[in-house]
């Protein structure tokens, strides 16, 4: 069951890879639409590091009390005469609040759980830290990333994104800040301040803050985006080699199929070679056999009514093969038959062709060769048998007739006139040549 | 009376045109004469050669004695020679002289070794005959001893 599972999957592993890719960017949009949150919370109960101040440090008369409740901080103060523009805050220092803050810049939004007690504006300024423009131990070189808002115009908590903030412009003309330099940047904030609005009303205050948030996602809409594009592009390049690969396989496969077809297929001509061959042989000496020779005898006429190309036939018969047989017995025989066949094959020319006719009868046909030529062949080869010990028992010599085809004339014909000849050396003593001459009428 | 004439001139018909065998059955024993090189006469050296001159002078007569007039004459019962042949020298070159005697049952002479002698007056008319091969391979002089009228010669030959 488990090899089944394993083989379908392979089977579909490109299919299952698209549905999981699909299944992962549901997923993963579902995951940061509902979740994947990323909250940093300041609860200024708790908070250690939360400050008040009032325009006192810079030469003014306001002053503030800053209370701690269980659950909030509150902010009674006094504005008085004394600084162009009165006010009270509370500094919330993050990070070593001074060069290294808090990076809010993968936050989208800004909560804020603030109470005023009466009307009137309140700054919520988030201060960054820029190295080309803020000084160490000058506060006031921290950029001033503000928000303006009334409290009670708003929902509760109040809710901002970070695009609602701009830089205040008295602190860019004050610092000399170029305009490149100017626009928001809440990537290292050291401080976050919340003061009293522009144009607070001198007297009295209080503002009571419960909570801060900054809510955002672990990651970035573009960076999610940006991960699953290349996730995609991961996928589709995986399954490009997987179907490279496949292909490759494929075609690996196919000729492979390809080459065992042709083996086979040559196996199998050269199993039809064999067996025409064999069909055409004796098997006992491995000379042509009569079904063997007719091809060859065709061809021959075709070339002597052709062209004139003399064709001449040797017929050699074993003298007194019977007795060899019954004295020695017929593997003995046989022994005869094979050797005279091989020498006989090593004596003639590629050209001529050797064909066991019968028991102890053999046929040499000798393409392109005259009468007289045969002749003097068949007088070799009765010679070279008289002379070869083809058995230890006993000396053979075989008889010849020799006679040369007319054009145009019955193979029948030439057969019987070289029979005729072989006839002939029998009668006159065995071991010679007869060859039948033409007769000139 | 018709009747019988009429037969008569058939019958005649086809004894005329009933032919003989169409070819000569030839058979030749071959024997290269190594035996004494004066056995001939002084006059008459005899010298070895090499095997390619005497296999065409062995073919070229074949080709003589099958198209000899004398030979053709036997074609009822062919005609078998035992041929003894050796090299000399003759007017600056060598040539290979044939002698053909007929070959008979008892002829168990050795003609490797012993010199043939032709019978001038054979009983059968062709058994013995002599002949040359020259230097070019060409049959020349062969004389069937002891025929009926001339000396038959082959005269395509070259003679």
């Amino acid at each position: 069951m488990k090899t089944l599972l394993l083989k379908i999957a392979f089977l579909f592993r490109i299919n299952i890879l698209i549905f999981a890719l699909l299944s992962l960017t549901i997923v993963a949009i579902l995951a940061y639409r509902q979740g994947m949150d990323s909250i940093y919370t300041i609860n200024p109960a708790t908070y250690p590091y939360i400050v008040a101040l009032t325009d006192s440090v810079d030469g003014g008369n306001s002053v503030i009390n800053m209370i701690r409740t269980d659950s909030s901080i509150i902010m009674d103060y006094e504005l008085r005469e004394g600084y162009a523009y009165p006010y009270a805050s509370i500094q919330i220092y993050l990070g070593d609040g001074k060069t290294h803050g808090k990076d809010l810049s993968a936050y989208d939004s800004v909560f804020l759980w603030i109470k005023p007690r009466g009307e009137g504006s309140v700054r919520l300024y988030l201060r960054g830290w820029d190295s080309t423009i803020s000084k160490i131990d000058n506060q006031a070189s921290l950029k001033f990333n503000e928000l303006e808002f009334f409290p009670l115009e708003e929902t509760y908590p109040a809710v901002f994104v970070p695009s609602e903030f701009r830089v205040a412009g008295w602190w860019v003309s004050q610092n000399n800040v170029s305009a490149h330099k100017a626009r928001v940047d809440i990537s290292n904030i050291p401080l976050i301040e919340i003061q009293t609005g522009t144009g607070a009303p001198l007297g009295y205050g209080t503002l009571e803050i419960m909570g801060i948030r900054f809510k955002g996602k672990i990651i970035s809409q573009l960076s999610l985006t940006t991960g699953l594009v290349a996730i995609w592009f991961v996928t589709f390049f995986i399954i490009l080699i997987i179907r490279f690969f496949d292909y490759s396989k494929e075609r690996a496969a196919n000729r492979k199929k390809r080459e065992e077809l042709e083996k086979n297929l040559k196996a199998l001509e050269i199993e039809k070679a064999d067996f025409e061959k064999s069909s055409k042989e004796d098997p006992l000496t491995g000379c042509l056999n009569r079904a063997g020779f007719s091809s060859i005898l065709t061809r021959e006429q075709e070339r002597l009514n052709k062209n004139g190309s003399p064709l001449s036939y040797i017929i050699l018969d074993i003298d007194r093969f019977k007795d060899v047989n019954d004295t020695f017995g017929h593997s003995v025989g046989d022994e005869v038959l094979v050797n005279l066949s091989k020498l006989v094959q090593s004596r003639i020319r590629n050209t001529d062709a050797l064909v066991r006719w019968g028991g102890e009868e053999f046929v040499v046909l000798c393409s392109d060769t005259p009468l007289q030529n045969a002749q003097f062949l068949a007088e070799k080869l009765r010679q070279n048998i008289e002379n070869t010990e083809l058995i230890s028992q006993r000396k053979v010599t075989c008889s010849f007739g020799v006679a040369e085809m007319i054009p145009g004339e019955d193979s029948k014909k030439l057969f019987e006139r070289a029979d005729k000849a072989l006839y002939a050396s029998k009668q006159g003593g065995r071991n010679r040549v007869t060859s039948a001459s033409y007769k000139k009428h | 009376m018709k009747k019988i004439i009429t037969l008569s001139i058939l019958i005649l018909l086809v004894s005329c045109a009933k032919k003989g065998p169409d070819f000569v059955p030839l058979t030749l024993n071959w024997f290269a004469y190594s035996g004494d090189i004066f056995a001939f006469g002084k006059e008459v050296a005899i010298e070895p050669v090499d095997e390619p001159f005497s296999t065409k002078c062995i073919i070229a007569m074949t080709q003589a004695l099958m198209e000899a007039p004398t030979i053709q004459a036997h074609a009822e019962d062919g005609m078998a020679f035992n041929v003894q042949y050796f090299g000399y020298h003759r007017y600056g070159e060598t040539n290979i002289q044939f002698r053909g005697s007929c070959q008979y049952s008892d002829n168990n002479i050795d003609f490797e070794k012993k010199p043939m002698i032709l019978d001038p007056k054979p009983v059968r008319e062709g058994c013995s005959w002599s002949a040359r091969c020259t230097d070019s391979g060409k049959i020349k002089d062969l004389e069937f001893l002891g025929s009926i009228g001339k000396t038959q010669r082959k005269k395509h030959l070259g003679q």
